[in-house]
């Protein structure tokens, strides 16, 4: 298992979701997630996270010592056996449907219905108060917004919309699983490098942006475009 | 009532941690304060050079850590000032011959005698630097103006506040105005702004530095110049005075206004 991590930490629609690699020994994937919890501080404090061992077995000892640990760090342990929920993406044609219904212009009525139906999946979006720093990476399903900077060696992969009050200078990752209406505005946009679905960019060499107010990345012809933030 | 433990940490290796030790530690020292300094870097150990003690250990923090030694043996004090201490480190073992929670316990030990501990961290983020900053109260970050020291310096901040270490002072090593005035090293504002942190002092880079260092005397101590002044501000700062920053910024600023001067003067021929 060299190279691989023996725990991985997943945000989806079911909330957070620790993946334990099936080939670590338990003592690695103990130590790796004692390691991940402390250096997150207070970052999950009051979440819920599931354990998902995928078909690795885990014995009523092992389940427990996880437990323990991540109770230990202030978390909240949803039912361990119970299946992470399969991600439950729209197809294509189902999302365009709906996001053409928004635009046809609903009223409160509809909005709610539709949030009561869950058709406002695509709006799930993460409110992040910190600034993210060098070697610390924030992956989301649904869109993210920072309440503060994105230091350069700093990661951001979401997969709807990234938007950052205040500046952008590290890797940002939006629409990961696909989308390219994915956006990402910052007050300061000087990222080391961006994507958008499929789409990556960078500055150009020897050239250090300087912008003069918020600007807003987004796919147009097959490219990643710049462009100032009009609201 | 127990004194204030200060990590001293950069990340990057080399940007002056060790010497911003020793520096500090006498200079808090000179003012009468109770330091000890603690050389956390296991197994690379620097800090008794620099405090030209290296000749008069006889015990290390291992050795006191593992109960073969009682701490006020292993004590170094400095040939200059009565109230310097100095707890080595060992040469000859490796970092995890110690765990954060012994070190923890043994700079709580020393607080309750000292006014200060100023625990010298080893470059990186594993073991030695989870040791260094168990039990400590506080944080400097030193860093260079270089991009890579910046990132480091990043990080760090990051595991600090993870570690419940926040806000965190920073020291801006081995400036050199006349670059930054020239555009090609990074000014203290690039620094704070990537940052954001409370900056504690500026030193600027100078040859006696160095030449203080292979002496194992603090320059501190016995300097005049800049760096030893920027020093002397520095400890103020952290007993808690207000000292304006003076000399690199004006003196860059001074300069800026001049070249603009300059300017319009070309413009008008």
């Amino acid at each position: 298992m060299q190279g691989r991590e023996a725990v991985v930490f997943r945000g989806d629609r079911g909330g957070v979701s620790v993946l334990v690699n099936r080939d670590a020994p338990l003592g690695v994937v103990v130590e790796e997630l004692r390691r991940k919890l402390s250096s997150a501080g207070d970052f999950f404090a009051g979440a819920s996270i599931r354990l998902d061992a995928g078909d690795r077995p885990l014995d009523d000892v092992e389940k427990r010592v996880l437990h323990e640990l991540i109770r230990a760090h202030g978390l909240t342990l949803l039912d361990a056996d119970a299946p992470a929920e399969p991600p439950r993406r729209p197809a294509p044609a189902e999302a365009a449907s709906r996001r053409a219904r928004t635009e046809n212009g609903v009223s409160a009525d509809d909005v709610l219905r539709a949030a009561s139906q869950d058709l406002l999946e695509d709006e799930r979006c993460l409110l992040a108060q910190r600034t993210l720093r060098s070697g610390q990476r924030l992956e989301y399903d649904g869109s993210v917004v920072i309440l503060g900077d994105v230091n350069p060696g700093a990661v951001v992969v979401s997969t709807g919309h990234v938007v950052v009050m205040g500046a952008l200078r590290g890797v940002v990752h939006a629409g990961a699983r696909g989308d390219v209406h994915a956006r990402v505005i910052a007050l300061r946009l000087q990222p080391t490098q961006l994507r958008i679905a499929q789409y990556i960019s960078r500055p150009p060499d020897g050239h250090q942006p300087h912008p003069t107010g918020p600007e807003m990345a987004l796919v147009v012809d097959e490219r990643i475009q710049i462009e100032q933030y009009v609201p | 009532m127990a004194g204030r433990v200060i990590v001293i940490t950069s990340g990057k290796g080399g940007v002056g941690k060790t010497t911003t030790t020793a520096n500090l530690g006498a200079g808090l020292a000179q003012l009468g304060r109770k330091v000890c300094l603690v050389d956390a870097d296991i197994g690379l150990r620097n800090l008794d050079v620099v405090m030209g003690l290296e000749n008069r250990i006889v015990y290390d923090l291992v050795e006191v850590v593992e109960g073969h030694a009682r701490l006020r043996n292993a004590l170094v004090k400095d040939k200059r000032l009565e109230t310097l201490y100095l707890l080595p480190a060992a040469q000859t073992r490796e970092k995890d011959a110690v765990s954060p929670d012994k070190m923890a316990e043994l700079v709580r030990q020393l607080a309750e005698e000292f006014d200060y501990v100023l625990v010298d961290s080893p470059a990186g983020i594993e073991h030695g630097f989870r040791n260094a900053i168990a039990g400590a109260d506080e944080a400097i970050i030193v860093c260079t103006p270089e991009v890579a020291a910046v990132r480091d310096a990043d990080r760090i901040i990051g595991l600090l506040e993870a570690n419940d270490l926040s806000n965190p002072k920073l020291i801006v090593n081995r400036i050199r105005p006349r670059m930054v005035r020239k555009g090609d090293m990074m000014d203290i504002d690039d620094i704070i702004e990537i940052l954001a942190v409370e900056l504690l002092g500026v030193v600027p880079d100078d040859e006696d530095i160095i030449v203080a260092t292979n002496k194992g005397e603090p320059i501190v101590l016995n300097g005049r110049g800049r760096p030893a002044q920027a020093y002397r501000n520095i400890v103020r700062r952290i007993e808690g005075e207000e000292v304006p920053f003076l000399s690199l910024e004006e003196a860059g600023f001074m300069d800026r206004v001049r070249s603009f001067i300059g300017i319009g003067r070309n413009k008008s021929h």
